[in-house]
């Protein structure tokens, strides 16, 4: 109920802020940064075919650089960043809670097309999982990787402004080399994001001059 | 007004994906710890408690201490998601221990109808039956303390002759496997699916003095023997028995209990050295060092899993 509620509040500042950017116009082209706040929705099968859930907040910084220009306001280009989760498992109670914190690095193709955007990160992320409760006090440590589909679209607030909503669907593997478990375990699930990104309007090379030349 | 249209919808698509709000399980745990918990009983004349430990061999709790009370626990096993049942010798009894909800901490009898020689280890199932080693009988008592039998098993059915028997073990599909740790030192299978009846299904010899018993995962038994220091594989039928861990009794002495964990290597309690070590089911330590090795654990008499969701919890 929690969640809807918030769920809820979102989309009415969203739609807002939506209203609000539509008349503005299109964000320059050039490198750009993006700073966004999600809310995860995650999930993993254990070797016993149970399911856990997990939800939480999330928080991801990036940098785009375009790479081939096809349209006004549209191009191929990198994506780079760093994210980080932090997810409670929905069936936390009195007796027993679970939580995790994710962090690591992405690195992937990203296209732009007038508003809309989407694009593919590999990720590398390192986990701390730990159980607080009447059945286990413990935590553990490791890595997974996985890859993340995203898509979105964004509205422009002032030239070098853009705020936007983007839906991620990531799919990873917690392996079972580092988990001791029989099998890997599939830790999967999707986000929504609230970005705002501010555009340079220039390329790498006059960045690299303005910060180590200039 | 058409770009409005597409944002509103846009949004409320993505907002309706990610308003799912589910329950489930937890992560079934890493590194070798896992939801799963582990009971012990320690029956030394100063540690006489009940203890629960997790996955990893960390301490958890003591579940209750029968230092002051009369009686040495001498075996462990969950009975519903808030309590376990323990058996006691002198004064003859199973009790149960509360160690979640509203009674947690409290203990209380559970039973003692039949109960007067000497008592070791005890099994339950799921749905509350008790079964508890008594001299050569095994005692039945339903999920509210009643007596089913009278023994429920008596010294011999079959070709199944208890003879000192010590460890016990119930299999899903409701066979009972007992050790005998005299006579001829046999592993004696039994269907108890009915209450009230009961069939002897094998009997095969075992090593040297067998005491605590399980079926794995893998569909094997393993039994460890205290006469000579060792634990055996046998089949689900417990023919076939081959050692898996020759003696060492700097590491294992005087085994009395053993469990599956949840990666499933095995879990052996030591008593003549007050330890629990881990090793693979091909009988290679997981460690140097014990699982457990703690003051509370001393003269270990049962170990048991407690699985996280026995008794339908979570």
């Amino acid at each position: 109920m929690k969640s809807l509620k918030n769920m809820l509040l979102l989309h009415s500042f969203l739609f807002i802020a939506a209203i609000y950017a539509l008349p503005f116009e299109a964000q320059a082209f050039g490198v750009s940064f993006e700073a966004a706040i999600g809310y995860p929705n995650f999930s993993l099968t254990n070797t016993d075919g149970s399911k856990a859930f997990y939800d939480g907040i999330s928080v991801q910084g990036a940098a785009y650089i375009p790479a081939w220009k096809f349209q006004k306001t549209g191009y191929l280009g990198f994506g780079l960043g760093l994210d980080y989760y932090d997810l409670n498992n929905t069936a936390n109670n009195a007796e027993q809670v679970e939580k995790s914190n994710h962090l690591g690095p992405f690195i992937g193709v990203h296209v732009k097309l007038s508003r809309f955007f989407f694009g593919y990160n590999y990720n590398i992320r390192k986990t701390r999982i730990y159980w607080v409760g009447d059945f286990t006090n413990d935590y553990t440590e490791f890595e997974y990787n996985g890859g993340t589909l995203y898509a979105g679209m964004e509205w422009t607030l002032s030239k070098k402004l853009d705020v936007g909503i983007t839906y991620t669907q990531s799919t990873n593997q917690y392996p079972s080399s580092v988990t001791h478990l029989s099998d890997d375990i599939e830790f999967s699930g999707s986000t929504i994001w609230l970005t705002i990104k501010l555009g340079t309007g220039q390329s790498v090379g006059k960045i690299f001059d303005t910060v180590f030349i200039n | 007004m058409r770009d409005l249209v597409v944002s509103f919808l846009t949004l409320s698509f993505v907002l309706v994906l990610g308003c799912s709000s589910k329950e489930g399980a937890f992560f079934e745990s890493t590194s070798g710890s896992s939801n799963d918990l582990i009971l012990i009983s320690s029956g030394d004349s100063n540690t006489r408690s009940v203890l629960l430990y997790n996955q990893d061999g960390s301490f958890n709790r003591i579940l209750y201490d029968y230092r002051t009370d009369l009686g040495l626990p001498r075996g462990i096993a969950p009975f519903d998601s808030e309590s376990v049942v323990v058996s006691l010798d002198n004064t003859d009894r199973v009790s149960r221990v509360y160690w979640k909800g509203e009674n947690a901490g409290s203990e209380e009898l559970f039973a003692n109808s039949g109960l007067g020689g000497a008592i070791y280890q005890l099994t339950t199932s799921e749905a509350g039956d008790v079964f508890v080693v008594e001299s050569n009988y095994i005692e039945r008592y339903d999920s509210t303390g009643a007596r089913v039998g009278t023994p429920y098993i008596g010294t011999t059915e079959g070709s199944c002759v208890l003879s000192s028997p010590r460890g016990i073990f119930l299999t899903s599909d409701d066979r009972l496997i007992v050790t005998n740790h005299g006579g001829s030192d046999q592993l004696l299978i039994y269907d108890v699916s009915d209450p009230f009846s009961v069939t002897c299904l094998s009997a095969n010899n075992i090593g040297n003095n067998p005491y605590g018993v399980i079926e794995h995962s893998d569909g094997n038994l393993y039994v460890v023997t205290q006469g000579d220091d060792q634990v055996y594989r046998t089949d689900s039928d417990g023919s076939n028995a081959t050692s898996i861990w020759s003696t060492d009794t700097s590491i294992i002495n005087n085994p009395t209990g053993i469990i599956e964990l949840a990666n499933g290597n095995l879990a052996i309690a030591s008593s003549a050295n007050d330890q629990v070590w881990e090793m693979d089911t091909s009988g290679t330590l997981a460690n140097t060092s014990p699982l457990i090795l703690d003051p509370l654990v001393l003269n270990i008499t049962d170990i048991k899993t407690y699985p996280a969701n026995f008794g339908g919890d979570e």
